[in-house]
């Protein structure tokens, strides 16, 4: 089934404006881990607000689970559709880790022993449990990002849009989120990853590149990587090491397709012994 | 400076203060607070001041802590203070110079007024170091229902006040960085007069102001996406409960007030 589908979908933020999205064609499949690739002001956060409703199309149908949005169910649509945002420091609502968790489950009308229960579940799914009582104030910023998907997934939402939630994040905490996500895709949660990362689109079954507001490329991560002089022209660059891995395959040095340094250098050591 | 931003900051240990009723907090406090005004003699004062102390004891919050809450105030209290001291008409006078005049009963007077402001002081970052956000604004919430009936909207009052708590921090925070960012850049906000300072304040600002309203858009945004709507729909994962703890404290708090009072009427030491 189709988690998520645009179809001829047009928006734009003001009339004179040049659109944001324009004639978009996209479809998530159930269950699917899609990576969303594509520059500043391609279009791709404008996807993510339109996938829940906070902004609505001017003209087209997207649709979640086969219901198409209009004004009267965004409540439904957003309990399927969670959305991690950018900033860990604006997200939060509470100041104490529990209670912002209890926000969305709150807003719902849940009632109190099952709100006490998604808090543990969300608080487990991403290993933030022994943090339950915290100041967010005090958290890092991975910790301050896995508790805003927490607070997402409390409403146990079918899909989930991370909007460039790991771009003001540490190596470290990327790596903490990253590895969530793909946690929670293999226990069944659609994942649309809107990132600038390459790395991050490699854990991908799709990515997707976008240009202007539409779908310029489309693939496994692998395919994609494959056309690098092609992503040059939509301003993204693969990392040094991704080009390593291709002129070494070129040269006839079997390596798979990594952008992690201590695989590669383990696949070339085990190449040369 | 900014580091030092206290208020509003809850203290995460598990107490007894921190688990009475949020509303019970709010009422003593507006209560110690009366006492403390109606207090005219240092007895009643010292009364007043050893049950905050055991307050903060029973509460497990350090001691510096507790003393970084007053300096805040420090500075006021101690201008305020100087002005009663050198203009308070007293008949016991010590020294007197133009239009200052020292007496022992201005002297008097602004000691009250010092031990009073920071008590005051204490007495209401107890609260918020005891108190969640969520709890307090839950309290001030379950306090103001009554106002629902003349359509105050109560919960989005509560709302509001639990956000504002929350991004003092955060603000600090953006502040410091922002005075940073002004001053590699040449800004002078440490010296120079008066006029110059406020002037060189502006360049901060703004950019906070900015910032502050980026933050509410994209708070806004995070909250929609999480199903917020309005408060009638929603339902409370905490639930507040008085207790027997709530009962003890209750009486002490009355004694304390009715003590108070009583002293007014008959002074133990006339002063």
């Amino acid at each position: 089934m189709k988690a998520l589908e645009f179809s001829g979908v047009c928006f734009s933020y003001g009339e004179s404006e040049r659109p944001a999205i324009e004639k978009l064609d996209l479809s998530v499949e159930e269950g699917e881990f899609v990576a969303l690739l594509g520059h500043n002001g391609s279009g791709k956060s404008t996807l993510a607000r339109l996938a829940n409703g906070l902004l609505t199309a001017d003209s087209g149908q997207i649709s979640v689970f086969g219901r198409p949005i209009d004004g009267k169910n965004l409540f439904g649509i957003r309990r399927d559709v969670g959305v991690v945002f950018q900033n860990p420091d604006s997200q939060a609502v509470a100041s104490i880790v529990e209670d912002d968790v209890a926000f969305g489950a709150e807003n719902v009308g849940l009632p109190r022993e099952e709100i006490g229960d998604r808090i543990g579940f969300a608080l487990r799914a991403v290993g933030m449990e022994e943090f339950r009582t915290a100041t967010i104030a005090r958290l890092s910023g991975g910790q301050k990002q896995r508790i805003a998907i927490a607070g997402v997934l409390a409403l146990r939402p079918r899909i989930m849009i991370l909007d460039e939630a790991t771009a003001m994040l540490d190596p470290r905490g990327r790596r903490e989120i990253v590895e969530v996500v793909k946690k929670l895709n293999e226990e069944g949660i659609t994942v649309l990853m809107i990132t600038h990362f390459m790395e991050e689109a490699l854990l991908a079954s799709r990515a997707v590149v976008m240009n202007c507001g539409t779908v310029a490329m489309e693939g496994t991560p692998s395919e994609i990587f494959e056309r690098h002089e092609e992503l040059l022209k939509y301003n993204l660059v693969l990392p040094r090491i991704g080009y390593l891995c291709r002129r070494l395959r070129e040269g006839g040095i079997r390596v798979s397709d990594t952008l992690d340094i201590g695989t590669l250098a383990k696949e070339i050591a085990s190449c040369v012994s | 400076m900014l580091k030092d931003v206290s208020f509003g900051q809850y203290y995460p240990v598990r107490s007894f203060v921190h688990n009475l009723d949020p509303r019970l907090k709010i009422l003593f406090l507006i209560a110690y607070i009366v006492a403390i005004f109606l207090a005219k003699e240092f007895l009643a004062l010292g009364i007043c001041a050893a049950l905050l102390v055991f307050g903060v004891a029973f509460a497990h919050i350090p001691a510096g802590k507790v003393l970084r809450s007053v300096k805040g105030v420090l500075f006021l209290v101690l201008f305020t203070a100087a002005i009663n001291v050198l203009f308070y008409r007293g008949k016991t006078v010590y020294w007197e110079w133009g239009i200052f005049t020292v007496t022992f009963e201005g002297i008097m007077t602004s000691a009250f007024l010092v031990v009073r402001l920071f008590l005051l002081v204490i007495c209401s970052s107890l609260l918020t170091y005891t108190t969640t956000p969520v709890a307090l604004t839950d309290g001030l919430e379950s306090l103001l229902t009554p106002l629902k009936w003349i359509r105050f909207p109560v919960h989005e009052l509560a709302l509001i006040m639990s956000i504002a708590l929350r991004f003092i921090p955060i603000l600090a925070d953006e502040t410091d960085r922002i005075m940073n960012a002004q001053k590699a850049r040449g800004a002078e906000l440490d010296s120079g007069g008066l006029a110059k300072r406020i002037r060189a304040v502006v360049p901060v600002l703004i950019p906070l102001l900015l910032s502050a309203f980026r933050r509410a858009d994209e708070l806004g945004d995070a909250m929609d996406a999480r199903c917020y709507t309005d408060g009638k729909h929603r339902t409370k994962y905490k639930k507040l409960r008085f207790s027997w703890r709530d009962l003890i404290v209750f009486v002490l708090i009355a004694a304390l007030v009715a003590g108070v009072s009583v002293m007014r009427v008959y002074p133990v030491f006339a002063l």
